[in-house]
């Protein structure tokens, strides 16, 4: 395997709690995440040289106080939806590697459970012609409803089956066990009780949705590596990262191939830049909105051809101590909805080998996925230090 | 009655307002490229195929196969809980090029058994507010 020098690298994570209610306002979180995102890189506030709020519910404005952020700091913003915790990286990605800055940092912040329902976000997603006049007199409003219906066709064309998607949400809960950090931490699911939740919209059930948060997580990047100070072995490089959409982004009715999506463009382009291929990834973060965005998203990142994520998740795979652990937290569906920007946490996590009890052992490359709104699709790829020729 | 839908389309989405008023008059119109000929769904200001920015309101037959469908039992909007559970269709209309439509099933209180491929058709439902929805029944 032959792969490029990284150039650009995560320096720092950081979290607050993941919780149903914060007591906390919006801003409070993500300074939180913030200071301790930067703490974690051994960076000062005033080595911030770009910001890249997430999400829709924080901007830069409101940190450069609170925080002491430089006013001169460069923003940008990537646009709503579940793809933009990765879509974030490439706009940092950009900022750092054209010399605009040195020092990005990503935060997110919501109270995604106790103040704004994550399901009233849609009001401010693209193509609301369609959403208002079209789909919404219908009922088809969420984006349960509108991902069901690719699942649907997904189990018609290659029979793909209700249980593979249980095998998603039961893996997503038992890896939250090993995590104390997940909000399903303490609370295993069984078969039965999947099997038995209510049915949400069909064939999604209860546990085949992700949980509402309240919650930050604050990213550090950085063109500056601390090898140099004889700290590096905690720099992971992003190896690539790669932001796509589908052939008709704002409307899925018509799109020709429903599955052929974001993260079929992305993931290809990614692993090429990378130049690395599904085969040398160690272990994955995939958007993990509902169970069959996990299986769509195996497929389409290349992970097992189209089709065949059924087989591929019964046969223990992405559990840790398969071929490939999946979201080794607990995902969307069992540590808490951070808009996937949790899901960089982790492979961070994974590729300093500080995962714990849940780390996958001789781990040197992750891949990170972003998914939403129909259909755009990320793919990151990220770099035990030392791993790059 | 007229429909508060529609009105609300002809200022903000014009683009989509011959396709509301069709369903008011009980007809399925949809935009036909005046300069490629192409059908398009949903209606766009610009032809998906060509580019160009004049269309032909034409009618089709509500006639179509079943793309896939989804039943909804929970909803977080207040205004559809009332009727739940209800199912949501894509159909597959009956054309020479793949133009696809969502829209409710028609209910009849009975749960239908549906399958990819079936056979559906168009009528219209007048809702209490005096919108009408182009809805669909396995025929």
């Amino acid at each position: 395997m032959t792969m490029t020098r990284p150039e650009t690298s995560v320096l720092g994570v950081g979290t607050t709690q993941f919780s149903r209610a914060s007591g906390r306002s919006v801003r409070s979180l993500a300074a939180a995440a913030a200071r301790a995102a930067l703490d974690d890189a051994g960076l000062k506030v005033v080595d911030v040289d770009a910001v890249v709020p997430v999400g829709g519910a924080i901007f830069c404005d409101d940190l450069v106080t609170t925080l002491g952020i430089n006013e001169t700091v460069v923003d940008a913003l990537p646009p709503p939806g579940g793809n933009s915790g990765v879509a974030s990286l490439t706009i940092a990605n950009a900022l750092l590697r054209s010399g605009q800055a040195e020092v990005a940092l990503i935060v997110f912040a919501r109270n995604g459970c106790s103040e704004t329902r994550i399901a009233t976000r849609v009001t401010s997603l693209p193509g609301q012609q369609f959403r208002t006049f079209l789909e919404r007199p219908h009922g088809w409003i969420s984006p349960a409803q509108w991902y069901s219906m690719i699942a649907r066709r997904h189990m018609a064309e290659y029979g793909t089956t209700k249980s593979a998607m249980a095998e998603v949400a039961l893996t997503m809960r038992a890896h939250a066990q090993l995590n104390p950090a997940a909000m399903m931490f303490g609370r295993p699911l069984s078969a039965e009780q999947y099997a038995a939740a209510p049915m949400v919209t069909e064939p999604y059930q209860l546990f085949d949705c992700c949980l509402e948060t309240d919650g930050a997580v604050a990213v550090v990047l950085s063109t500056r590596i601390r090898s140099r100070a004889g700290d590096g072995a905690r720099d992971v490089g992003l190896l690539a990262v790669r932001s796509s959409r589908p052939e008709s982004p704002d409307d899925l009715t018509n799109r020709k191939d429903w599955f052929d999506v974001g993260l079929t463009t992305a993931a290809a382009l990614a692993f090429n830049d990378a130049g690395v291929g599904p085969q040398d990834v160690d272990t994955a973060m995939i958007y993990d909105c509902f169970t069959f965005e996990v299986l769509h998203q195996l497929e389409e990142a290349g992970f097992c051809p189209r089709g065949e994520s059924d087989r591929f998740v019964h046969s223990g795979a992405i559990r840790l101590g398969g071929s490939l652990p999946v979201n080794t937290h607990g995902g969307l569906l069992s540590e808490g909805h951070l808009l996937g920007l949790s899901h960089i946490v982790e492979a961070v996590r994974q590729m300093r080998h500080e995962a714990g009890a849940r780390q996958v052992s001789s781990a040197r490359i992750a891949a990170v996925t972003g998914w939403g709104d129909w259909g755009d699709g990320s793919l990151a790829l990220l770099a035990k230090s030392g791993t790059a020729a | 009655m007229s429909s508060k839908l529609l009105r609300s389309a002809e200022v903000l989405a014009p683009e989509l307002a011959p396709y509301l008023r069709g369903c008011t008059q009980e007809m399925l119109v949809v935009p036909r490229c005046n300069q490629c000929g192409h059908y398009q769904f949903p209606p766009r200001s610009l032809c998906r195929v060509c580019g160009h920015d004049t269309f032909a309101w034409t009618q089709i037959a509500g006639r179509g196969s079943l793309y896939s469908w989804t039943t909804t039992h929970r909803v977080s909007a207040p205004e559809f809980r009332p009727i739940t559970p209800y199912t949501v269709v894509v159909v597959s209309l009956d054309l020479p090029e793949e133009l696809r439509m969502v829209g409710r099933l028609r209910q009849t209180g009975i749960v239908p058994d549906l399958h990819i491929g079936d056979a559906m058709t168009c009528s219209f439902e007048t809702l209490t507010n005096g919108d009408v929805l182009a809805v669909w029944s396995p025929r």
